[in-house]
């Protein structure tokens, strides 16, 4: 038994066969041939090359405006690589050499060059051998007639292993048979635990390169709480944890009966509780957990998932889909929130040295204003078929939000003059994630119809952290004064506005942080929808008086270690408390 | 046939993207060009092999290059090593 340790990224465990993810290689199988069909080998394998090179250069001329130079040279080695003589006339020898088919031979002169890749000192050399791999699996795949490979998703219930899932991945892997995840790299707010979590999968994150040691097929135990994964599990593990998914089990039973049950404090408060989803599919488990609308759609999967940008076109049968799925409830678009962490390529956003500072969000789409204008128009037609609300990611002033606005008064005046059915009339609202936004959130009020605080990067900012960088990830804390005080007054401006103010952002998804959100008098909380009934149920043991005592106390305190101290204390009084007056528990944690 | 030597001035060094640009520019020669670092030999055609040379910047490779147009060659293969490197690459068009 081992025990290897990461980074808990996603609750809950699992007790399960690992499923490795990497792209799957086509499998090269060798066949001799006859001295007289070499001629017509070689031609064969000329001929893939040349398959592969237009499929390249038919992806960098699709791409190359949005790849940045950077991209584009990643392209074009590729294509100097099937020109290669240490490749490409290797392959054609081994052929003639070993009387061997064009796949066997191609497969030997790429591992022949990889090894010798392999052996150097040099940390990027080394990883260029993933180059060869990608060029060798294009050629492979041409000569065997397959298509274009996609990572492929477990058959059997697995926990899923990677050393790292890009956004697509992850969708073309989907949650099927997916009982936990174990990554090398990411951390709790990288894009596969966000969807983890979303998707109640435990997940463990950062492993580090011992992932690699997580073999196909060799049963596992994932602790999504502790960041722990059991390697070779001894028999008195492997029933703790069957002990504990059963336990698991039960609990999602006792929350399921909240499913119908409003969210009112038991003083009469209504919180709106609603989902946060990044694709269409999972509008059915926001719907199964009780969500009374979606809360964010974060539109980034929408255009990662594609090679190109969606048109308005393909975005309106999307948007209209969600729409109808969510039958009548509202739906909050989140325009496309590029850059930081989620640089796409594609978009043209290049490498930064301070993403997170940088061209993201508004300051993005603001800047590229056709790509702006066709996701504001399929959002107002989507809106046609309910009640759509329209935010605007990481706004900083006055000038962003009028300009942003501004395009929006151009959609609407297009979508009048072509007699295309919209709804000129939807509530434009935004992000507060930044300390700047929070600080003038009267002026912003002002003009807009709602807020909703992104609590990641607002913690981000304001604690100036970069939630990535591990050294300096002990300061991501939502209870520092400077977050707190920051979220009492801007939710203090929205409401003498008369505006709306929810949250989206990680803080609501955590069940311990759940009483300090009704202390601030938010009107909505969209979270994750597998955390769904777990607030829902908070709210529902806790009176308004005892959430704003709570907050007033922990405003009170110096540091952000005294406030979480006396938060933990809090917490534990209660559950002690509730447990007396023997109600069902509160699981812990989130 | 001309022997001579250049300094990389590709803050990288021989990395994929610098040896794709020095094997452009050789295939537009007919000349042969051989480049050896440490011992090591790659065909200046070759970009896994001039990859596979591991040289970084500031060391100094030498190149033989052969050919009807070898002077050519060796004047564009050396500015373009221990100058044009240093720079990124000017997108065509």
């Amino acid at each position: 038994m081992r025990i290897l340790r990461g980074i808990p990224a996603s609750p809950g465990t699992a007790l399960a066969r690992v499923h490795h993810v990497t792209r799957d290689l086509p499998v090269v199988v060798r066949a001799a041939l006859p001295a007289s069909d070499l001629d017509r080998e070689v031609a064969r394998l000329h001929a893939a090359l040349a398959d592969a090179r237009a499929q390249i250069q038919a992806l960098v001329a699709r791409l190359s405006a949005d790849l940045g130079p950077e991209g584009a040279a990643i392209l074009e080695s590729h294509l100097l690589i099937l020109e290669d003589e240490l490749v490409v006339d290797r392959a054609v020898a081994i052929v003639r050499a070993q009387s061997c088919n064009a796949e066997a031979a191609f497969h030997d002169a790429v591992a022949e060059v990889a090894s010798r890749l392999l052996e150097s000192q040099d940390d990027y050399l080394r990883e260029r051998v993933q180059d060869l791999r990608d060029v060798e699996d294009r050629v492979l795949r041409v000569l065997m007639g397959l298509g274009v490979g996609r990572l492929v998703g477990p058959a059997a219930p697995s926990v899923v292993a990677a050393d790292d899932l890009a956004p697509s991945d992850t969708a073309a892997i989907g949650a099927r048979n997916v009982l936990a995840f174990a990554l090398g790299r990411g951390s709790r707010t990288s894009h596969v635990a966000i969807l983890a979590r979303s998707l109640g999968i435990p997940a463990v994150a950062g492993l580090g390169a011992a992932v690699a040691e997580l073999h196909d097929g060799e049963l596992v135990a994932v602790d999504g709480d502790r960041g722990e994964v059991v390697l070779q599990p001894d028999s008195e593990t492997v029933a703790r944890y069957r002990q504990l998914s059963q336990q698991q089990l039960t609990v999602n039973a006792k929350l399921a009966h909240l499913k119908d049950e409003p969210a009112i404090t038991p003083d009469g408060r209504r919180l709106h509780l609603l989902a946060n989803i990044e694709m269409p599919v999972e509008v059915e488990k926001a719907l199964a957990s009780g969500a009374e609308g979606i809360g964010l759609l974060r539109t980034e999967y929408i255009y990662f998932q594609r090679q190109t940008i969606p048109t308005e076109a393909q975005q309106l049968e999307i948007y209209a889909g969600i729409m109808r799925g969510m039958e009548g409830r509202p739906v909050v678009f989140r325009t496309l929130d590029v850059g930081g962490d989620k640089v796409q390529r594609y978009l043209g956003a290049r490498k930064e040295s301070n993403p997170f500072l940088g061209w993201r969000g508004i300051r993005f789409l603001l800047a590229n204003r056709p790509l702006l204008k066709a996701q504001l128009r399929a959002i107002y037609r989507a809106a046609a078929g309910g009640p759509a609300r329209l935010m605007f990611p990481m706004i900083t002033g006055v000038e962003e939000l009028r300009e942003a606005r501004e395009a929006c008064r151009e959609c609407v005046a297009e979508l009048a003059a072509e007699g295309l059915p919209h709804d000129p009339d939807l509530q434009v609202g935004i992000m507060i994630e930044t300390p700047a936004a929070a600080l003038v959130a009267d002026l912003l009020a002002a003009e807009c119809d709602f807020f909703s605080f992104g609590t990641n990067d607002l913690v981000q900012y304001t604690l100036a952290m970069d939630r990535l960088n591990s050294r300096v990830a002990y300061l991501y804390q939502p209870v520092h004064p400077a977050v707190l005080r920051l979220l009492r007054d801007a939710t203090a401006a929205a409401h003498a506005a008369g505006i709306r103010v929810g949250i989206c952002g990680e803080m609501a998804s955590e069940t311990r942080y759940a009483e300090i959100l009704l202390g601030l008098g938010l009107d909505e909380v969209s979270v994750h929808a597998a955390q769904l009934p777990k607030i829902k149920q908070v709210v529902r043991w806790t009176t308004v008086a005892e959430a704003e005592g709570l907050l007033a106390d922990l405003m009170s305190r110096r540091t952000a270690a005294e406030a979480d101290l006396l938060l933990a204390d809090y917490l534990a009084e209660k559950k002690r408390r509730r447990a007396a007056a023997e109600t069902p528990e509160v699981p812990d944690g989130a | 046939m001309i022997s001579t030597a250049a300094t990389i001035s590709d803050p990288v060094g021989f990395h994929l993207r610098a040896a794709g640009r020095i094997v452009k520019l050789a295939k537009t020669f007919d000349a042969e060009v051989t480049v050896r670092f440490q011992g090591r030999v790659a065909n200046a055609k070759s970009i896994m092999g001039l990859a596979s040379l591991a040289a970084d910047c500031g060391s100094v490779v030498e190149l033989e290059i052969d050919g009807p147009d070898d002077a050519a060659a060796a004047a564009a293969l050396v500015r373009l090593i221990e100058i044009e490197l240093a720079h990124p690459e000017v997108p065509e068009g």
